[in-house]
């Protein structure tokens, strides 16, 4: 404030001369005195106390502030604006400065300008508080202008509030005004008090008409004043409203009546009662156009227009209202005044029925309303004022930090004078390696469990592979019987040959020759049979894994097989893909890999091999094509046919065996097919079709589908219906009023408004406000009452509800009816627009940036002290032992941080605990061990779980190998059948007419055997891939015994299991011997078969009761042949008591190792 | 040929019905002294009479291989009777290896001719190794695959130019040896940097149209080596220092 005074002084001794300033004051003074009487006076004298001022900067400004209020009143506002600029150039006179922003106020009021409005105000009462602050050195003239200047203040502020529909702040700005006391010496702004009083909106009453009465005093007052002491303004100004107080003709008589005396004198010309209104404001008009005052001027046209629309002089309300408009367009930079006048033509020719020029100035009245809507700029100033806020919590966010850090500082510096009792701050070092050490037994956890996981999926796949095994086992048991049909054939053979010989032998032995072939024959249909029995005893087992995978899969697979193609010089492509097919994961593995291979095969070097798949309606095609030999037209034929095999190799004919058993297996794999196309030098495609999979992810895509909209339904409940009709009707209103069925319109507005009130009930029960059609006083309107008690109700139907009635009555010409919606349309916008915290804004958008100013000093400040007493207190003191503790931290950090183990380990390498100060030492040394226990722990869980995978990833390989060759053994065993079953009966019945045949016999047999070698030897290669094992296994679980054979567990106790079936499950009695070094005698007691020594023989020719014991004889002639050890066998032999033993001889084991 | 006596060994009826009608048919010298179904009901028929030829089926019954110990042990009891094998398992060479081991005096394979008088007539003479038509075949087949290899290993000298270097330093690359350790042989009178020069000659050489892109070590040239006969699989040997 000191600061303040200096200035002031200073400003004081600018001036250049005391009588000077005298006569500049005194010009000024008169000046002010002709404001509101004559301009041209005011103009004159202010010029005159300009001239004078010379280096008076403060008569200077109050020669500018005149002369910016003659500016305003001519409403030239560019001028006006100049001047007061400029006066904070030159003066630092904060009553002229004061002046300047109330008569801003004034300019921007008129403008509509809120912003700037309250930025002024804020300004404006900043400068009074100042100046209140040293009232008592102001001299009589200064006190006279501040009295001006406030007073002007509040009245323009009010005249502000009552535009923008705020009638309680209008009149508590009014009430500021000490009347009685501070204006008894300002004669004009008590008019104006007066004025602003009367004009309406401040006063309150029962109803309307006391409240005009109310008015009216204040408004006569107003006029006998002003005519008392020459304010041809004033008289003007209270004329005007004195007519508008009488333009509505209801309780215009009684105003008249109570008022007699006055209008005696008001009414000098006895002008009858229903156009004194009229008269008035013609007065008016002619007085403000004598006094030169823009806006008045404009505003009286408007009002007497209104007179003449009273009483239904539609023309001459016309003309005025053109004048309002046109007599000086400075007018429309007053939206708010020229929204009125268009209001006002929009009603004239309503009533004149020129519907169209109604719309058009109601349109305009609309959009005025809209532009100067106070809460436009609401938006752009709410993010301005968040980043205000912002920029000052961060401020204070940074301030709270600081302060923090100086506090952990102290509490720092207390206990490192406490003789460093560092013991706390050492647990916490400890706390992140226990928090770790949780973290990492959960992380052993996992690994255990993901061990457990994969055990038991090694368990399930064990389980499929012994399956898959016993399967294979009996499919060679299968193929030992077709091979036993192979030397009966060669004996057929022969016989023929024989008869055939160019020397007949005798008849006898020709005949017995027939007689053996026709034997042989059926013999050979004997075996037929009993494979074809075997063959569909397990067709029903026989079952294809079908399931939904991605193609893509299988194709990642064959990329990994890439380099055998390289080598070759071949480009392997494999295209990607997103298809997903129905079908044997393993077998179309199987088929692709055939494709592939046959593919690189038939490719010359430099050559490409594409591999693609592609979605048709109902399945998928997937392709191998290559730019290979290609094929001949016979090939062509013959490709997949089994007879005849070239370098293709039989896998081809096992990709159609695998496609014929899908087509077997169901319906819905009749799509698949397995097909070539080629040119012969240009290259081959094949392709093989699989239905579509299905793919999962879609049931989970429905889900959520499903589950999304339901809770945006959820809340919803009755009153919102209500709500809904409301809107119906209000939009049926507005259609209505488009089609110009405007009775409808008032009909359906009803409706709705009773569709309001229902809800208004529902929302608000026991309220006592009612929305209606029509009502008396605007101000009480039920919505407006709504709105202040802030009821939940979209105000926005309510809005287009009473425009719509507004429209409507206009076009009724129901006057009431419009006056009383449009005005309760326009309150009720103007008061949903109104910001009422734009002012609350304005002071704290001024007061932010100091605030931000402190807070910078203080953060400054407080930085400073932090970094001197970091420096002096911490820092030099505790920079190594604390640098020790930050690589403990760091230490903690990798600790915890999700690195690989390897940078764990790497970690273990730099903790050397000597290099630490003592007290850290068991830190790092714990640290060491918990980490060196467990990097351990987790690699060595690590490895056994790499080991499990592997043992599951070769057991899987097993697995899918064996498998595939079960699918395919299947195929070529059925197919031997098939192809073959026919010839043996055939010759048979041909043998029947003996030498009469011989050459077809012989023709027949030469193509029989040749078909069923080719035959055979297919299915042969087939176990090739199946390799045996041979483990040793310890008896003692079987038997007691301590001996061990070699061989395979599984098949071995399939064949125990196929025993014990045979005895109706039971626990079979088992004795094992020892036959020599090389083999174990097994003797198994089967009590329930009783049999003779010949029927025991016959035991293991081929029958189909006889399966069991032919798996049995494969299984020990498999265990045979993989040790090398020709003595194994099985043989079956009465028991003496009853039963039979059978004798299985297998191979022993002697190996010590292990 | 003099008559002689035979035991028959074969478990399925009718072809011992066959066998019956060849022998009676072809060879009326062989005399049927007794048929055995079974090893027991053989060594019973043994203890009976014995025989001068054994025509011996290799399965019987639940035993498939039998027939091999049957041979070894007759052999072994009685040197002096011949044995025949007269076999279905026309695809087991392993077996035929077997038997013979076992000390069997020929194989008939169940095929083709079969047996005939001829065959019986030189194992009676006192013939080893009587094979008929359809094992002979085979054998001689094999025969040739080796013979042919040798062949092949010539060629492919010739064909690569392959000296005695080459083929030492391949021979011991494949046995392991270091480059420094070939230097050393008494044979090799050359550095380290001339083996390199000679590695990649061979490289050349051996793949004259590269391999695309796949990069060749000693093991691939080796292996190319071996393929090509170059090396053999079964004289793999250092040179003696």
């Amino acid at each position: 404030m000191g600061a303040f005074l200096i200035l002031w002084n200073l400003f004081f001794s600018a001036c250049s001369s005391q009588s000077d300033r005298g006569e500049v004051d005194r010009l000024n003074d008169i000046s002010y005195s002709f404001h509101y009487r004559n301009i041209d006076s005011t103009r004159l004298y202010a010029e005159k106390a300009l001239a004078l001022s010379g280096g008076y900067s403060c008569g200077r400004a109050e020669a500018f502030n005149n002369l910016a209020y003659i500016y305003i009143v001519q409403m030239n506002y560019s001028e006006a604006k100049k001047l007061l600029d400029s006066i904070a150039s030159f003066s630092d006179n904060q009553i002229e400065l004061l002046v300047a922003d109330v008569q801003y106020m004034r300019l921007c009021q008129r403008e509509s300008r809120n912003k700037e409005f309250y930025d002024y105000k804020e300004h404006a009462s900043n400068r009074i508080r100042r100046i209140d602050e040293e009232k008592e050195q102001l001299s009589e003239h200064q006190l006279r202008r501040l009295v001006y200047a406030k007073s002007e203040l509040a009245i323009v502020a009010s005249t502000y509030y009552y535009y923008v529909g705020l009638d309680r702040l209008s009149a508590k700005a009014i009430d500021r005004i000490d009347a009685d006391w501070e204006l008894q010496r300002d004669t004009a702004q008590y008019l104006n008090y007066l004025y602003q009083i009367g004009s309406g909106g401040i006063l309150s009453g029962k109803n309307n008409l006391e409240i005009r009465q109310k008015e009216l005093d204040q408004l006569i007052k107003c006029y006998i004043l002003a005519r008392q002491y020459g304010y041809k303004y004033w008289e003007a100004n209270s004329l005007q409203a004195i007519s508008e107080k009488l333009v509505i003709e209801d309780g215009r008589e009684k105003l008249l009546k109570d008022n007699a005396i006055a209008f005696g004198i008001i009414n000098s010309d006895n002008m009858p009662d229903s156009l004194i209104a009229g008269y008035l404001a013609q007065k008016s008009l002619e007085q403000f156009i004598a006094f030169g005052d823009v806006y008045q001027t404009a505003g009286s046209f408007r009002t007497l227009a209104s007179c003449y629309w009273a009483v239904n002089d539609y023309k001459s309300s016309l003309i005025c209202l053109d004048n309002a408009l046109n007599y000086n367009k400075a007018i429309r930079q007053a939206p708010d005044l020229v929204a009125s006048i268009c209001e006002q033509l929009s009603l004239v020719y309503s009533a004149m029925d020129d519907k169209r020029n109604s719309d058009i100035n109601r349109n305009i009245y609309l959009d005025l309303q809209e532009q100067t809507r106070q809460d436009r700029q609401l938006d752009a100033r709410a993010e301005q004022l968040d980043k205000y806020l912002s920029v000052l919590n961060i401020m204070i966010g940074g301030i709270v930090i600081l302060i923090v850090t100086v506090l952990i500082l102290i509490t720092v510096f207390y206990y490192l004078n406490r003789r460093k009792k560092r013991t706390a701050s050492l647990d916490e070092l400890l706390k992140p390696l226990h928090e770790w050490k949780t973290n990492s037994d959960m992380y052993i956890e996992r690994l255990d469990e993901e061990y457990e996981l994969i055990n038991e999926k090694y368990g399930v796949s064990k389980a499929s592979l012994s399956n898959n095994k016993r399967r294979n086992i009996e499919n060679q048991a299968k193929i030992f019987l077709a091979n036993s049909v192979m030397p009966l054939i060669d004996r057929m053979v022969n016989e023929v040959e024989k008869l055939c010989a160019p020397q007949p032998e005798n008849p006898a032995i020709r005949s017995e020759r027939y007689e053996y072939v026709s034997e042989l024959s059926s013999k050979i249909g004997e075996y037929n049979d009993v494979l074809t029995e075997w063959i569909q005893l397990r067709r029903g087992q026989v079952s294809l894994h079908v399931e939904s995978f991605r193609v893509s899969d299988l194709f990642d697979i064959l990329k990994k097989g890439s380099m055998s193609f390289r080598i070759k010089g071949i480009r392997l492509i494999v295209e990607d893909t997103d298809d997903v097919v129905k079908a044997d994961r393993v077998l179309t593995l199987f088929m692709l890999n055939t494709l592939a291979d046959n593919a690189r095969k038939f490719t010359p070097s430099g050559g490409e091999v594409t591999i693609a798949s592609e979605t048709h309606d109902d399945y998928v095609e997937i392709s191998v094509k290559d730019t290979g030999t290609g094929l001949s037209k016979e090939q062509l034929d013959s490709i997949f046919s089994r007879k005849i095999s070239d370098g293709h190799g039989f896998g081809l004919v096992n990709c159609r065996g695998i496609i014929e058993q899908y087509r077997k297996a169901s319906s819905i794999f009749r799509v698949c097919k397995i097909d070539v196309e080629s040119t012969q030098g240009k290259g081959s495609r094949f392709y093989f079709r699989l239905p579509k999979g299905i793919v999962r992810c879609i049931i989970a895509l429905i889900s959520l589908l499903f589950s999304m909209p339901c809770h945006t339904f959820a809340s919803r409940d009755t009153r919102s219906s209500i709500l809904k009709h409301a809107e119906v009707y209000a939009d049926s209103a507005y259609s209505s009023n488009l089609h110009g069925r405007y009775h409808k319109t008032i009909a359906f507005a009803d409706s709705a408004i009773y569709c309001l009130n229902r809800y208004y009930e529902t929302v608000n029960p026991g309220g006592k406000h009612r929305m209606m059609l029509i009502d008396g006083v605007p101000s009480n309107a039920g919505e407006l009452k709504w709105f202040h008690d802030k009821v939940d109700v979209d105000y926005g139907i309510i809005l287009s509800l009473r425009d719509e009635c507004a429209v409507a009555a206009l076009a009724l010409h129901d006057w009431q009816l419009y006056y009383y919606n449009n005005k309760v349309y326009t309150q009720l916008y103007k008061e949903v627009s109104t910001d009422r915290n734009l002012a609350e804004y304005c002071r704290i958008m001024q007061r932010a940036e100091t605030n931000k100013n402190i807070a910078i000093i203080i953060l400054i400040i407080l930085l400073l002290i932090i970094i001197t007493a970091y420096y002096f207190m911490y820092y030099r003191n505790v920079i190594y032992s604390r640098s020790c503790v930050d690589k403990v931290r760091r230490i903690n950090d990798i600790l915890i941080a999700d690195t690989v183990l390897d940078e764990k380990k790497k970690l273990m390498s730099q903790l050397d605990e000597d290099k630490y100060p003592p007290e850290l030492r068991s830190i790092v040394g714990e640290i060491k061990q918990t980490l060196r226990a467990f990097i351990d722990e987790s690699e060595r869980k690590k490895a056994d779980i790499e080991l499990a995978k592997d043992d599951l990833k070769k057991i899987c390989f097993e697995n899918d190998k064996i498998y595939v060759s079960n699918n395919i053994l299947d195929n070529c065993l059925s197919t031997l059948k098939h192809e073959t079953m026919y010839y043996p009966a055939r010759i048979q019945v041909l043998t029947e007419e003996r030498d009469a045949n011989l050459n077809t016999i012989r023709e027949l047999l030469l193509y029989y055997k040749e078909l069923y070698v080719i035959l055979s030897t297919q299915t042969m290669l087939q176990i090739r891939d199946v390799q045996n094992v041979c483990n040793s296994i310890s008896l003692d679980e079987y038997a007691a015994t301590d001996l061990k054979i070699k061989g395979d567990k599984i098949l071995f106790e399939y064949m125990l299991e196929i025993l014990s079936r045979l005895e109706e499950n039971k626990k079979i009695d088992i004795t094992a011997s020892a036959k020599g070094d090389k083999y174990v005698e097994l003797d198994v007691f089967l009590p329930s078969h009783d049999m003779t020594e010949e029927q025991c023989k016959a035991l293991f020719t081929p029958s189909t009761a006889n399966i069991p014991f032919l798996i049995c004889r494969q299984i020990v002639r498999n265990n045979s042949e993989t040790t090398n050890l020709s003595g194994c066998g099985i043989v079956a032999e009465p028991a003496p008591g009853g039963g039979i033993v059978l004798r299985i001889v297998m191979a022993r084991d002697n190996r010590e190792f292990k | 040929m003099e008559t002689f006596k035979v035991i028959i060994v074969e478990d399925v009826p009718l072809e011992l019905k066959g066998t019956e009608g060849i022998l009676r048919n072809d060879i009326p010298e062989a005399e049927i002294i007794a048929t055995a179904d079974s090893e027991k009901a053989y060594w019973a028929a043994m203890k009976r009479q014995l025989p001068e030829l054994v025509l011996l089926d290799l399965g019987l019954g639940g035993s498939t291989t039998i027939g091999v110990e049957i041979c070894r042990q007759t052999k072994e009891l009685y040197p002096g009777i011949k044995i025949l094998i007269f076999t279905g398992e026309i695809l087991n060479e392993k077996l035929w290896v077997d038997v013979l081991d076992a000390g069997c005096d020929g194989i008939i394979l169940k095929s083709g001719e079969m047996l005939t008088r001829e065959d019986v007539a030189s194992v009676m003479s006192g013939k080893r190794m009587v094979f008929n038509q359809p094992i002979l075949e085979k054998i001689v087949q094999r025969f040739k695959k080796n013979i042919d290899s040798a062949l092949i290993r010539q060629e492919a000298l010739v064909d690569y130019e392959i000296d005695e270097y080459d083929e030492r330093f391949l021979r011991h690359m494949a046995l392991g040896y270091t480059k420094e350790q070939i230097t050393n042989l008494r044979g090799m009178p050359f550095g380290v940097k001339s083996l390199e020069k000679r590695q990649n000659e061979l490289i050349q050489k051996l793949f004259p149209h590269g391999k695309g892109g796949a990069g060749i070590n000693a093991t691939r040239l080796v292996v190319r080596a071996i393929e090509l006969h170059i090396l053999d699989i079964d004289n793999l040997h250092p040179d003696e220092d």
